[in-house]
């Protein structure tokens, strides 16, 4: 064996393992060779013997990068609070009515069989407003009440109506109610949305 | 014997983060000293710095890079709530699987 001198096998040893945790974060990375380096200062080790043994007992690069990846106790990986299918379901609620309302059915289908959401904002989805914004449309296509006024022959004028009104007190806040009910559905679902809640 | 060795190999990777826990019961610890402490339970030394670096993500431990007396600084463990809690946990889960095991064995050598 050729003499060595002991500085020069450690920054071998460290230079080996920098380059098979290449792939790792720098962060952890730098604190695993900073690490290694204390380990190798607190030892005392100065002989070239003493040195390799110190070395050998660390393992190789292999061995002590294998703890990182099957770490047992590594909480297992976050799932996305919201998938295509939940997206769809906030866009198709609001929207899907104007699809011939088909649209709007299928929002609902994929709404009940996510696992996203309680049975309760579930029906929230569903009822408020049906149709989401097409119940909106409608109200305000409605005919609406026409007044005229005629003059008999006696000079009398008499005011006529036809068509139907909701008093003006109960239609205003209803159609803001079915303005904003839409948004206010979505926005509760989208914040409520998480895995395993069904 | 591979299966012995392979069942030492889990026993050890399951157990080896609460017996660095436990070292650090008493006070803080820095990377070098815990090895020395654990002697056989650790095959490749420089396996344990992973392990520590996991117990830190996972709160368990904190940490904090102090000058020694002689030598480089070092890197301090010290126990946090959380890992003091995990600690206590494993100790109770361990006895009590301790004593079934060696229950078994024992009427196994019997019977």
């Amino acid at each position: 064996m050729t003499v060595m001198d002991p500085n020069r096998l450690v920054d071998d040893y460290i230079a080996g393992l920098a380059r098979a945790a290449q792939s790792f974060p720098a962060a952890r990375r730098e604190e695993l060779l900073a690490d290694v380096r204390s380990h190798v200062a607190e030892s005392g080790a100065t002989t070239e013997a003493e040195v390799r043994n110190v070395l050998e007992r660390l393992g190789s690069a292999e061995e002590i990068l294998a703890e990182y990846e099957d770490a047992p106790g590594l909480p297992p990986r976050a799932e996305p609070r919201l998938r295509f299918q939940e997206y769809a379901v906030l866009v198709l609620l609001p929207l899907g009515g104007f699809l011939f309302i088909v649209g709007w059915l299928v929002g609902l289908a994929l709404l009940w069989t996510s696992d996203r959401w309680r049975t309760g904002e579930k029906l929230l989805g569903t009822s408020f407003p049906p149709f989401g914004y097409l119940s909106f449309a409608i109200a305000g296509l409605l005919p609406g009440q026409t007044c005229g006024t005629a003059t008999d022959g006696s000079g009398r004028v008499t005011e006529s109506c036809t068509g139907f009104a909701l008093p003006i007190w109960v239609g205003v806040p209803l159609f803001v109610l079915l303005l904003i009910a839409p948004v206010v559905t979505v926005a509760v679902l989208a914040s409520r949305a998480a895995p395993n809640r069904a | 014997m591979v299966v012995g060795r392979n069942a030492l190999t889990q026993l050890r990777r399951g157990t080896l983060e609460y017996c660095v826990l436990a070292l650090m019961r008493t006070g803080e610890r820095y990377g070098f000293d815990l090895v020395r402490e654990l002697g056989d339970l650790v095959t490749s030394e420089g396996t344990i710095y992973p392990l520590l670096a996991r117990l830190r993500r996972e709160g368990l431990v904190e940490t904090t890079w102090r000058e020694s007396e002689a030598g480089p600084p070092r890197r301090y463990y010290r126990l946090t709530e959380p890992g003091r809690s995990a600690l206590d946990a494993f100790v109770v889960d361990w006895e009590r699987f301790r004593d079934s095991v060696d229950a078994v064995l024992l009427a196994g050598r019997q019977g």
